[in-house]
Order: structure tokens, then sequence, then C-alpha cells
């Protein structure tokens, strides 16, 4: 073995050294770098003799990633359903004194009030005015319902923005690495950015994906490639007709995509599903109110001795109303059962406050109150399912990203002590230089 | 298992993050009073609080409608009471009349008197109580007794109807609050102006009969005076009973709806120990590290 040898694997090691403790800079740079994965360089002896960087290669359990974007998918499902609810029980306003359901029982008690005062003119303007109030809060939790259904619209077509935007990210990143990787290059960083990348598009849209052996990823919707290779295929949101020009979400081929998980899909949920039920059963017991209440009310005399009139316009919760021929005039509210017993018969104003003992909604089993304090339970079930839903969901993902953070994270102690251990190493190949220098100057100077 | 120092961070940012909001679920319960603030606080509850605040609301209304039905009784009580009063006297001065030794000029006077009564019980039979006249039947905007003469009445028309004015005292049941005034009264003003028509006339012979008769008019409205008392009573236990209903179910919501203002500040001191422990746990944890060893 001939003495530049020597040099030569000292000088290798000095390098190997050199190059561990860049990687190990790297990763105290990047310790609280989000989705940053730690790296690590992978040393060899070499056959002749020495050491050498063969790779450096980033930490990651691939499987892990796996996981925690089919939890994140279930994560904004339920987030979107949960944060949707509690707003719908925010709209509610119950158990209080100015929800629906007190709203309504003014409404019957002004009633009362009337059928025990049928001459005054006050209690009737009361009666108008609880109606009204009955009215307005009906059709306020109708408006309240309606607009959450058009903001989940509107996040929908946000998301659907930036899931574009991800794909195309995605598209690019996969062209760089692949081209880093068929040079040999080392490209962890850019694959940590499309981890991060596709772990953020799994909360939006639950999607499948696979790995290329070239380094590129292949992502699908439904059996539908959003990303394939070097291509992102972008979704667009297009005006459903027949559902309240909504967003349906289309490739640019026209099918439309199928999606069963993510934010979206909570979304979705709530808008088509959920809250159209919602209104559905408001709509049945405001235009039971009104049928009911109509019904009795033409049946009975006004002041002025007049019967066949409504009391309430609109069919349901959209356009409920006071009718017109009754709004603004007292002396049309009906409280008398017969013509001659105006004005000291009650009789008509009671029938109606009677409609509220009436069991006449789910099959003639349930008043409008049973019905709405069940539509209320409901309300508040469906709601905290959802919030502990969601709240298990976000420990399952916490988990598993602890579990990833065990793998891919970086500890300082750790970095630290490697970096310790570098350093030593790194002396002692310099020592190693000295010494074959030493070696060489004995040779040389010395042996003449 | 690996830490690092990122989750280090997350999971001491999660242990904090979880702290606070179980505080401020307290807070907000101590705050409010009430356990239950929106429907997913307890579903079951929220429907229970809402049946027992209609509930609620209906025994306020029935002791409203029963406060009224009491006080339309009390009106008709007093006005039969009067008119008793008026019987009572117009009896004697019957039984005055038909004394034998009496002169003409001696009963005229006495016919004065009389009439006087006469204008009486019309006057408490057209009793208004809020603007209402109570024996009118339905009618209540109708003056029900009306005289041929102010000065001089010989035939008194009744204008009300017979229809009874209910009152809802409770669920379903609606209670006859009013005495129609074709019952005893027309009987007593006719009787009253014949009593006044014989003594002007000097005619002793029938002032006794009309002496009976006043006897007879007393009883009757008497027995009506108790009839009311009957229903007085009545109203005034279902009173009670809507008050002991009152705060029965005051008690029920409130154990539904209410935090237990000593559990829960208890509660909510043990939480905020919790939180300073996660942060003093915070800040113990992010200081340790094998920088602060390496000199």
């Amino acid at each position: 073995m001939s003495i530049s040898t020597g040099l030569d694997i000292a000088a290798r090691a000095l390098l190997s050294q050199q190059a561990a403790v860049r990687t190990i800079s790297h990763n105290i740079s990047n310790a609280t770098t989000p989705g940053y994965s730690r790296q690590r360089v992978d040393l060899a002896a070499m056959p002749g003799g020495g050491v050498d960087v063969i790779d450096t290669q980033r930490v990651r359990d691939l499987f892990l990633d796996f996981q925690i974007r089919s939890a994140n998918s279930s994560l904004g499902d339920q987030g979107a359903r949960s944060e949707s609810l509690q707003r719908v029980e925010l709209a509610l306003n119950e158990p209080g004194d100015t929800g629906l359901r007190a709203v309504l029982g003014r409404f019957f008690n002004a009633w009362r009030d009337l059928s025990n005062n049928p001459e005054s003119s006050s209690t009737r303007t009361a009666v108008l005015q609880a109606g009204a109030s009955f009215a307005v809060t009906a059709q306020r939790l109708y408006t309240s319902f309606t607009d959450l259904r058009a903001e989940s619209d509107v996040r929908v077509r946000q998301d659907v923005a930036e899931i574009n935007g991800i794909t195309t990210r995605v598209a690019n990143l996969n062209e760089q690495i692949a081209r880093l990787q068929a040079t040999g290059d080392d490209a962890s960083d850019l694959r940590d950015q499309r981890d991060q990348s596709m772990d953020r598009l799994s909360t939006l849209v639950g999607v499948q994906y696979q790995n290329r052996d070239d380094g590129r990823v292949d992502v699908f919707l439904g059996g539908h490639p959003l990303v394939q290779g070097s291509n992102a295929f972008a979704l667009t949101a297009v005006n459903d007709a027949g559902n309240n020009n909504y967003a349906q979400l289309e490739f640019a081929d026209a099918t439309v995509a199928r999606i069963d998980s993510g934010e979206i899909a909570g979304l979705v949920y709530q808008r088509d599903t959920d809250l159209p039920g919602r209104l559905a059963d408001l709509n049945t017991m405001v235009g039971a109110i009104i049928a009911d209440v109509n019904t009795a009310h033409a049946a009975a005399y006004g002041r002025d001795g007049v019967n066949a009139r409504n009391f309430f316009s609109g069919t349901d919760a959209s356009d409920i109303g006071i009718d017109p021929v009754v709004d603004g005039n007292p002396n049309a509210v009906a409280a008398s059962s017969t013509a001659a017993g105006v004005p000291g018969n009650g009789d008509g104003a009671a029938s109606i406050s009677d409609l509220q003992y009436a069991r006449g909604l789910l099959g003639a089993t349930s008043s409008y109150d049973e019905y709405w304090a069940s539509f209320i339970s409901n309300v508040g079930t469906a709601s905290s399912e959802a919030q502990s839903l969601e709240h298990s969901q976000q420990v399952v993902v916490e988990h598993i990203d602890q579990l990833r953070q065990a793998t891919s994270g970086v500890n300082m102690d750790e970095e630290m002590v490697q970096l310790m251990a570098y350093q030593r190493a790194y002396e002692a190949a310099a020592r190693l230089v000295q010494v074959v220098d030493g070696m060489i100057d004995t040779l040389i100077n010395r042996m003449a | 298992m690996r830490v690092s120092n990122n989750s280090i961070t997350a999971r001491l940012l999660q242990q904090v993050q979880d702290s606070r909001a179980r505080l401020a679920h307290v807070q907000e319960q101590t705050g409010s009073g009430k356990k239950v603030n929106r429907p997913s606080d307890d579903p079951a509850a929220t429907g229970r609080i809402m049946t027992m605040n209609t509930e609620l609301e209906l025994n306020e209304q029935y002791a409203r409608n029963s406060n009224t039905a009491l006080s339309d009784l009390t009106v008709s009580e007093a006005s039969l009471s009067n008119l008793a009063d008026v019987l009572q006297r117009a009896s004697e001065l019957a039984v005055q009349g038909s004394n034998g030794a009496l002169d003409g000029s001696a009963r005229q006077q006495i016919a004065l008197e009389v009439s006087q009564l006469v204008t009486q019980a019309i006057a408490l039979g057209n009793t208004r109580s809020a603007g209402r006249y109570i024996f009118a039947g339905q009618k209540t905007d109708t003056q029900p007794f009306v005289p041929d003469s102010v000065a001089n009445p010989t035939v008194v028309t009744y204008a009300g109807d017979t229809n009874g004015v209910y009152r809802e005292v409770s669920q379903g049941e609606r209670l006859n609050t009013n005495i129609t005034g074709d019952r005893t009264f027309p009987g007593v003003i006719a009787d009253l102006i014949s009593l006044r028509d014989h003594l002007r006339a000097n005619d002793a012979n029938a002032l006794q009969t009309d002496a009976d008769a006043m006897g007879t008019r007393l009883d009757e409205t008497l027995e009506l005076r108790s009839e009311v008392g009957a229903k007085m009573n009545r109203v005034q236990t279902g009173i009670t009973r809507l008050e002991d209903e009152h705060t029965m179910l005051l008690t029920l919501v409130s154990n539904e709806q209410d935090v237990d203002l000593a559990q829960s500040i208890v509660e909510l001191q043990a939480r905020e120990t919790t939180l300073q422990a996660a942060l003093g746990a915070a800040g113990r944890a992010l200081n340790l590290s094998l920088l602060e060893f390496l000199r």
C-alpha cells in the first residue's frame, strides 16, 4: 500500500464527515419546518479502503402517510358536518326565550288572551303581533338554513380551486423529482413538499394514490385520474340547474367526480341531504300551522261580523306572513264562533288556541310543540354525534402524526450527539492527514 | 419511541388547548348558569326542557285566565249581593206598605223609595266591568236592560242573549263565568215595578202578595249568588293548584337546565389547576435540551 493511498483515504473521510455534518445542519435548520423529514447520509466502507457517501435519504414511513391521509379525509368530512350542524344550533336558539318554540307559545297564548277579551282591540293587535313574530322567526330559520346551504356551496367551490392548485403543484413536483431521481440526485426536500400537498389534498377530498418507480405519484379521485405523471386533471364546478345552480364537480371530459370523503363530501352532504331534510321538517310544521290556523280562523267571525278570512298567507316557512286582509286590521281577527256572538264570544279564538293541543303531525301522533321538541333533539343528537366523531377522528390523526413524527421528526439532542460524533471523526481524519504527512516527511527529509 | 422536537411542541400545545377547551366549557356553564346551552349539550334534556317551558307558559296563561275568571265572578257576585240588598229593602218596604193602618200619602212616600230601588236594580243589571256588560251574555257591548222610560220605567226589556262566556282555566277545562241577565233580573225588576205601582195605587191587598214575591226573589238572588260563589271557590282552588304546579315545573326545568353552582365552581378551579399544570409542564419540557449541558 502506498503512502499516498493513506492521504486519499483521509481526504475521503474528511469529505464524508463534512457531508454528514452538512446533512445534520440541514436537519437542525429544518427542525420546525412543517412536513420536513429528517435526512440521513448513508456512509459505506469502500472496497479499496476508506469511506464514501452512498446516498442521502429522508427517513419516512410511507404506510403512515397512507394512514394519516385516510384519517384526514374522514376528519375533513366530519369537520364540515359538525361545523354546519353547530351553526344550525346557533340559528335555532333553543332552548331559549327567542326560539320558534317560545314564539309559537306566545302566539297561541295571545289567542287565549283574545278569547278572554274578544271585545278589545288591543288584544287583537297583540294576536297580529304574535302572529307576525312567529312568521318572521319561521322565515328567519328558513333563511338561515338556506344561507348555510349556499355557504357550503361557496366553500365547495373554494375547495375545488384549492384542489386544482394542489394537483398542479403535485404534477410539477412529480416532474422535478423524476428528473432529479433520473440523474441520481437527492429529491428529499421536494418529496417532503409533495407529501405535504398530498396531506392537505386528503383533508379536502378522499383520493387514492400510487407511488411510481420513476419517483412520480399518480392520484385518483373515484377512479378518475387527478394527477397522472406530470399532468394534472382539473376539477370544474359546474352549476347544476337541477339543484339550485349549486356546484357539481366534473372533470374536463364531463365525467362527474365521485366524492365519498373529505371536507367536500361533508359540505355536499350538508348542502344536499342534511340541511334540505331539516328545511323540509321545518316546512312540514309551519305549513301545518298555516293550514290549521287558517281553517279555524275562516270558520270564525271578526269584530266586524265577517268570516271566511285567512289569518296567515303563504304555504310554508319560506313565505309565511300575515294575510294582507287581516294585517293592520285588528277587527278582521276572528274571535267569535258565531256571527251573533260578536263581540262577547271568544270561542273562535279558543278553537285556534286549542290547536296547540291537537296532535295532527306525524300521522296524528304529535302536537306542534312535540314535533318541534323532537326536531330540536334530532339536531342536537346529530350535532353532538358529528362533534364526537370529529373529535375522535382528530385524536386518530394526532396519534398517527405522533407516530410519523417519531420516525421522521428531528430530535435536536440526537442531532447534537451525531454532530459531535462526526466532528470527532473529522478531527481523527484530520489527524490522519497529519500522521501521513509526518510519515512522508520522515521518508523524504529524514532518509537523506 | 423517538420523540422529535416538533412532536414535543405539538403535544404540549395540544394538551394546553385541550385544557383550555375544557376550562372554557365549564366557564360557559358557570357564566350562563346553565348546563344545557345548546341542543347538542344534551339532546334529550333539551327536548324535555322545551316541553316543560311550554307547560310553564301554559300554566302562567291558565293562571292569567283564572284571575280574569275570578275578577269576572267577583264583579257578578258583588252585583248580585247589591241586588239582594235592594230586595231586602224592598221586602221591608212591602211589609211596611201592606200595613192596613197606613194611609195613601204614606204609601206614596214609600213608592218614592221603591222607585229608586227599581232604578238601582236596572243599573245593577247593566253593570259593566272593563267596558263589558257582564249580564248581557255574549252581547257584551249592548246595554242589556232598557227601560221604556228612564224616569218612570214600566216595561224593561232584556236586550242581551243567553250565551255563556267561558275562561280556559286548565287544559281543555272551560269554566262558564257569566250569569246571563235573563235569569232573575227581569222578574226582580217586574216585581219591583208592580210593588211601586201598587203602592202608588194604595192597593193594600196586592201589597201583601208583593211582600211574599220580594221574599221569593231574594231567595232566588241569594241562590244565584251562591252559584257564583261556588265557582269562585273552584277557580281559587285551581289557582292554588296552578301555583303548586308552577313551582314544581320551575324546579324540574331547573334540574334539567341549571348547573349546580357549587359543583361547577369547584370544577372550574380544578380545571384551572389542570391548565396551570399543563402550562408549567410546557415551560419545563421546552427548556430541556442537550444544548443546555454542552459548554
